[in-house]
Order: structure tokens, then sequence, then C-alpha cells
């Protein structure tokens, strides 16, 4: 019997899936990274504006721009809380968002986090 | 083949663009909907478009709309990428005019599959819009498409001050050809005739089928002078040597009646035609294998 590594409840993304997404190209998953880790701040700065603002179309859009370039990373748990966010921006249900963006707030400094590990670990 | 990826996230664009172009794609790409309809007005837009559904300034679903309401040459193959799985979404995606989608995150291999059944759709679509606007037999465009595009230019030289030359060719004696050498031959000697009136011209000029063995040549920003040197070039041409239709050699000649639309000479199609018509029917009268224009 071969001991099995207990996976973490939680991956915080998949680097199968990351590596499917630039077909196996290391350097195309690289600048990948390096386009999410520039373009993802942004995005939750214009998140939390837009719930400040109470501006659901603009909160709707961004989470739904942030789930699709994390999807790409195999991000589950980021993607069904961007995914949420999204859903209640969308039927204009605000309430619930601000507990929300802050989840995906912490799952998404997990995840940049995370992809900064694995990509200077593959450039070591 | 130029594609235009339209997606507002740079992580999935990227991916698209490198993946695409280890494919061989020429990308272009637009971060939001307002800058892919820039992209798709222009004269060369790519016929390929993957468009994100959700994007600013112009949705992928608008974008579509307007690139089906706009009438260009050729069609534009359109795939939409959609973040969601809502019904309606796709139904109002379709209706707006795109020809399939794909749900993110992409599966390049199913993109790849989706393309490539574009691309039969343009292929499709290109033989037949060459099939609308060809003659059949020699290839050159037919009496519609030469019409359409001769009076496309005259309107840009009345509006520019710019000439347009206008030559009809005729061969010489071509009943007599299919009598004596049968039908086949004709047909030879037709296509052979108009090979060789394309190669005496230059690139932007366009040379259609008027009628049975007449040819229109159309030469943009050409004046009476170089229309007739054209028109020169081109009689030599044909009888440069005898064109070879199998068991026969056949000795070819052509008539020619040029004319030019330009400051103060007549600018609409029929009067143009009437002229060059009547220089052509002077050089038949003159003894054939000739060049007669509106000079005299």
């Amino acid at each position: 019997v071969v001991p099995q590594l207990q996976p973490p409840a939680h991956p915080v993304f998949s680097i199968e899936r990351a590596l499917e997404s630039v077909e196996g190209d290391p350097m195309l998953l690289k600048h990948m990274v390096e386009l999410f880790m520039r373009q993802t701040p942004k995005v939750v700065a214009g998140m939390r504006e837009a719930l400040e603002r109470a501006d659901a179309p603009a909160l709707e859009h961004a989470a739904h721009r942030l789930k699709g370039s994390m999807s790409l990373f195999g991000a589950e748990a980021a993607c069904e809380l961007a995914a949420q966010l999204e859903d209640m921006a969308h039927a204009g249900n605000l309430t619930p968002a601000c507990d929300a963006q802050a989840r995906l707030d912490r799952e998404v400094g997990r995840l940049i986090a995370a992809l900064a590990k694995a990509t200077d670990a593959a450039a070591r | 083949m130029r594609i235009l990826i339209a997606e507002d996230d740079d992580v999935g664009r990227f991916q698209l663009e490198a993946l695409l172009s280890k494919d061989g794609y020429e990308v272009v790409t637009a971060a939001d909907g307002a800058t892919a309809w820039q992209i798709l007005e222009q004269h060369d837009a790519p016929p390929l478009v993957i468009l994100d559904w959700v994007m600013p300034e112009l949705n992928g679903l608008e974008v579509c709309r307007r690139i089906r309401e706009s009438h260009r040459n050729g069609y534009v193959y359109v795939i939409m990428l959609t973040g969601k799985t809502r019904k309606d979404d796709i139904v109002s995606g379709m209706d707006a005019g795109a020809d399939d989608y794909l749900s993110k995150p992409v599966h390049m291999e199913e993109l790849r599959a989706r393309l490539r059944a574009g691309r039969r759709i343009l292929a499709l679509e290109e033989a037949l819009r060459i099939q609308a606007t060809h003659d059949a037999l020699t290839g050159v465009l037919n009496r519609g498409t030469i019409f359409e595009l001769l009076q496309r230019e005259l309107a840009k030289a009345a509006r520019s001050a710019a000439a347009v030359g206008v030559i009809l060719a005729d061969l010489d004696h071509f009943k007599q050809i299919n009598d004596r050498y049968g039908h086949p031959a004709g047909d030879a000697v037709l296509r052979e005739a108009a090979r060789r009136l394309k190669a005496s011209m230059r690139a932007y000029d366009a040379v259609g089928r008027y009628g049975g063995e007449e040819f229109l040549l159309v030469l943009p920003g050409c004046a009476l002078d170089a229309a007739i040197d054209v028109a020169q070039r081109a009689r030599r041409a044909i009888t440069a040597a005898p064109v070879s239709t199998g068991p026969h050699a056949v000795e070819v000649t052509a008539s020619f009646g040029v004319a030019t639309a330009e400051t103060g000479r007549p600018l609409d199609l029929e009067a143009v035609i009437r002229v060059a018509d009547e220089a052509l029917y002077r050089a038949k009268a003159r003894g054939r294998d000739r060049v007669e224009s509106a000079h005299e």
C-alpha cells in the first residue's frame, strides 16, 4: 500500500488546471500569473468601490472579470465566491455582498500568495 | 488567417492570443467592445472573431449585432465566450448573430474544433461569393460585377476629379473560330484571351466579361493616352502567340475601343460605355486587330 498525502481541504488553485490552460508551457503560465498579479488588485479595488457606491452593474462586471481570470488557474473556491458576488449584484441584492466581498478578498490574497510561491519555485 | 480576440480580462486574452499565435493565427486583440468594433469597421477586418460576452463600453452582444447590421465584403464568423450558462444568454447571443459560443474557461481543443468549423463556413462563403461575382468560363468578373465596379469607380472619380479609363475588347471573327475548331476550342480561346488581357493590366485594374466574346476593362486613375497604351499592350498580348487548344494552334486578334470618364468628358456609365462601343465599332470597320479611341 502506497501511503498518500492528504490533500488540503481547499486547494487554493490547481497547478494541473493552470498548466492545462497554457497547454503545458511554463513560460506562458509565468506570464499569465504576472498579468493576473498586475490586474487583480485593480479589479478588487474596483469591486470595493462599486460596493461603496452601491453600483450593482459595476460590481457584477468586475466580479465576472475576476472569475474569468481565476478560472484559468483552477481556483475553484475563489471562483465560487466571485460567482456568488456576481449573482448577488445581478439580482441587485447588495446586503450580503459586503460579507461575500470580505471572504473573496481573503481567498484572492491566498491565491496570489500561492501563485507567487509556485512561480518562484518554478523559477529556481 | 487573421483573428480578433475581444476580451476585457488581460489573463484570458493573453492565454488565447499566445496559444492561437502558436497555431499560426495572426491575432489582433481588443480589451473592450468599442475597440473591437473600431477594428471590425476597418477595411481589412479579420474574418474570425472571438467575442467575450461581458465587456465594458460595448458588450459582445452589441458588437455582434453591429457586425450583422454592417454591410461589408465577406462574412464574419463570430464565436461568443460566455462565463454564464443562463439559457437566455445563449438564445440572445445566437439571435444577435453569433455563429457559435463557448463557455469559459476555454478548453483549447474545443475552441480549435469550433474555429475549424468556422473556417469551413468562411471557405464556403468565399467560394460562393466568387461564384456569384465571376464568370465561370474565364474566371474574370461577370457582367453584373464589372458594371457595379465601373459605377463605383465613376462615382469615386467624380468626387476626386480623377479619370477612369474604359476599354471594350472584342475578339475578331470569334464565330469563325467556333465554327472551324468547335466550341471547346472557342472556350479555350476565351479563357486564354481573358488571361492575356489580365496579364497586360495593372494590379488595380479590373476586367469582366461583357458579353459572348467581349470584355470590359476598367482602369481607375487612367486618362485617355494611358488607357490607349494599355489597350495597345493588351492587343499585342492577344496576338503575341497562337492559342493552343490541344490539337490546334489558333491565331487570335482583338479590336479595342477606348473611352475615358474625366473632367470635360461624360461621366455616367451609359455614356462612357457608348463612347467605348462606338470606338470599338470603328476599330472593327477599319480592319480589326486595332485600337480606336474617343479622340476621333
